[in-house]
């Protein structure tokens, strides 16, 4: 097949207009190439993305680098297929623009094996519906967001908040472990389980608004794209676990101005099955990681997947203290001592339980200047469990406040 | 982020306590000043009573009533306990429950203790206590009260501690300072410590230099058979007084902190209030304006 040619039309920004002969008009999210002279002296180094039909042979295109030094009447290649990347053992441990072009130096990367960017999700029926549990070594989301293998969680949370933090401390506890790999590719072609860590998808709505702006649409609420939720669709449905191989996501999301019902946190809330509610309140108390017990759920917090014991105690630790927030008005107008001695244990509690929810990092142990802690789901559920029993009522509240498992508090009071 | 609708209501919830909280402090205020009219009326009474028993007191034998007798051997334990009956307070109710146990565990370990109660708060506390209840009295302190009140129980203690079947009895009330001091105190009724004590803890100052020496008739030791009784009843009576003038400061100062913690609390929601509404306004001002920009290119 002969190349087929167009030339450019308009440039506004990064908006390239490109007109093709009659009955030659590439389809939307074709690639297209140009060879862009500020760029570099290669050639075809600028790819443009079909967006828009405009009419009159006319294509409009985003351009996916620097479009300035771009000039009508410019030759623009029409590569037949849309973005492709490479894909299999070549990309392992390789860092990757947009287009597929490596970026960490070390050199060209094999295109034997590609695929396009943009591919439709797998088949209801592919799904896959087991369910198991993912051992994260973090006692507040062991405990209270149970992570799901195969499964798609989400980290909520504001600027500053500790999402990035967690999240690296995941890839250090999970992926260290296991050896995760990337992507769809290893899922479908090879069968493989993998790991995918994001941070952070609200760049990806971002993305589609400036380009939705871009290209000239009425913004929906809040100036976000009226595709908001289709987009997001599009992206959350491919990753799921299929009966091929299975993908373990974890997602940070960026809320604007702590606002959980923002569009762009809200439309990505229905394609998980957990999430992980990162607080202001709780790190302004210094409690890291900051994770919202009260806020976050999980769809595997269910006695039948992590037995009764586990969701009794994660039941039981919630509710003393939601009952601690409910006190809290009261303490703050009358003080402590108008509270009967039930609350007041569960005040005592609920404070040891806070502090106890906190953990030192293996990532931030520059910051915290304290070993990270690794700690198995059992001792966690045991740690907790002893504390609503009242075994640790006479311990102070400063000895649960990062450390590990009980043991350790205990050690820690001992010492102090 | 709260919706302006639950701010506006706990701002409304919060202000409706502190109506509440206002209209205690000034409910208080005012019984408070009842209360310490009955405190200081009885002042002179208590002081006389305190002179004339200190100077019969120098002129008697310290075995000359058995009320004076300490036990050998100290088995069985009376605590007679005032607190309020309601609640609301701040610390009172529970500064005088910790005294008890205090005084339990140090110097009445391994002992049998039983309860006398005044004022619903301790007797609740007796009640999931370990320790017996004999006797309680509600509705008492805080209100007006009358002599009897002291008298009858008062009786009953020292009638059981003749019988042997008590060695020694506490009391434990709080001590009216000033408005802003009440503390509680420890003080043991039975057996009668020492006479000089009594009357030392009783002697105002002008007193000091001038006891008045009575001539008593038919002895002092008779007098005194019938005057010691007399001073376990105004002990306890002072108690009653001290304690429901101690729960209305108390309850004063505690609805006083809880309305100012009210106001604290309503200006920072209405903070957040004013701030939330207006990033709305601010949200839905950039969306039309933004539909506009894109309506016109």
């Amino acid at each position: 097949m002969a190349e087929n040619i167009g030339k450019i039309a308009q440039v506004i920004g990064a908006v390239v207009d490109v007109e093709f002969t009659p009955g030659n008009l590439p389809s939307v999210l074709t690639a297209l190439t140009v060879t862009n002279p500020t760029i570099g002296d290669e050639e075809d180094n600028l790819v443009i993305e079909v967006a828009q039909h405009l009419g009159d042979n006319v294509v409009r295109c985003i351009g996916m680098d620097v479009t300035d030094g771009l000039q009508r009447g410019m030759p623009v290649k029409d590569t037949g297929s849309p973005i492709m990347m490479p894909v299999g053992e070549a990309s392992l441990g390789r860092v990757l623009n947009v287009v597929g072009k490596p970026v960490d130096g070390l050199g060209d990367i094999s295109r034997e094996k590609t695929m396009p960017i943009h591919r439709h999700a797998p088949a209801f029926i592919e799904q896959d519906t087991s369910v198991r549990v993912l051992e994260t070594g973090v006692k507040v989301i062991d405990l209270l967001v149970p992570f799901p293998r195969g499964g798609k969680m989400g980290m909520f949370g504001g600027a500053g908040v500790g999402k990035t933090v967690i999240m690296m401390e995941m890839v250090n506890n999970i992926a260290m472990q296991h050896g995760g790999i990337s992507v769809f590719h290893f899922r479908d072609v090879e069968g493989q389980d993998v790991l995918l860590f994001i941070d952070n998808i609200f760049r990806f709505t971002q993305a589609g608004a400036e380009v939705s702006a871009t290209l000239g649409r009425m913004p929906s609420a809040v100036g976000y794209q009226p595709t908001l939720a289709v987009d997001m669709g599009e992206l959350q449905e491919r990753i799921t676990s299929t009966d091929k191989g299975s993908i373990t996501a974890v997602q940070c999301v960026y809320v604007p101005a702590d606002d959980l019902t923002d569009p762009a946190p809200a439309t990505t809330f229905a394609h998980l099955d957990g999430t992980v509610v990162l607080s202001r309140q709780i790190a302004e108390l210094g409690i890291y990681p900051a994770v919202d017990p009260l806020d976050s759920t999980s769809r595997i917090l269910d006695a039948v997947y992590i037995g009764e014991e586990h969701y009794h105690v994660a039941r039981v630790v919630q509710q003393t203290l939601q009952k601690y927030k409910e006190l809290q008005d009261i303490i703050a107008i009358l003080g402590m001592d108008e509270l009967s001695d039930e609350d007041k244990i569960t005040v005592q509690r609920a404070r040891k339980l806070q502090k106890f929810l906190s953990q030192p990092f293996h990532v931030a142990e520059t910051f915290t200047g304290m070993p990270g802690v690794f700690v198995k789901v059992e001792d966690t559920v045991r740690s907790f469990k002893e504390i609503i029993d009242g075994k640790h009522d006479d311990l102070p509240e400063n000895a649960f406040y990062m450390v590990g498992s009980i043991e350790d508090a205990i050690k820690k009071a001992k010492s102090a | 982020m709260a919706t302006l609708k639950e701010v506006k209501s706990k701002i409304g919830s919060v202000k409706k306590t502190k109506q509440i909280t206002s209209a205690m402090k000034m409910v208080a205020t005012s019984r408070l000043r009842g209360c310490q009219n009955n405190m200081e009326q009885f002042k002179p009474y208590a002081s006389k009573f305190a002179d004339v028993l200190g100077s019969i007191a120098g002129k008697s034998s310290s075995d000359a009533s058995p009320l004076l007798v300490p036990r050998e051997e100290v088995k069985k334990v009376v605590v007679v306990l005032c607190t309020s009956d309601r609640g609301l307070c701040g610390g009172f109710n529970i500064n005088l429950i910790e005294k008890s146990r205090n005084l339990i565990q140090s110097e009445l370990q391994g002992k049998e203790v039983s309860f006398y109660c005044f004022g619903k708060k301790g007797r609740d506390w007796v009640k999931k206590s370990p320790y017996t209840l004999d006797a309680q009295f509600l509705d008492v302190v805080g209100g007006k009260i009358g002599f009897s009140l002291a008298s009858t129980p008062g009786q009953q203690l020292i009638d059981s501690f003749l019988e042997d079947a008590v060695d020694e009895v506490y009391l434990i009330y709080s001590e009216f300072q000033t408005m802003a001091r009440q503390e509680p105190r420890v003080k043991q009724i039975l057996p009668i410590p020492s006479l000089a004590d009594v009357v030392e803890e009783k002697q105002t100052d002008a007193d000091v230099s001038f006891l008045p020496e009575h001539i008593c008739e038919p002895s002092s030791d008779a007098l005194l058979g019938e005057m010691l009784p007399r001073n376990v009843f105004i002990q306890i009576y002072d108690a009653l007084l001290q304690t429901s003038t101690s729960e209305h400061a108390a309850r004063m100062r505690a609805m006083e902190n809880a309305t100012k913690a009210c106001e604290d609390m309503v200006a920072e929601l209405q903070g957040i209030y004013n701030k939330t509404r207006q990033a709305g306004i601010t949200a839905d001002l950039m969306d039309i304006v933004g539909g506009a920009e894109a309506l016109k290119g």
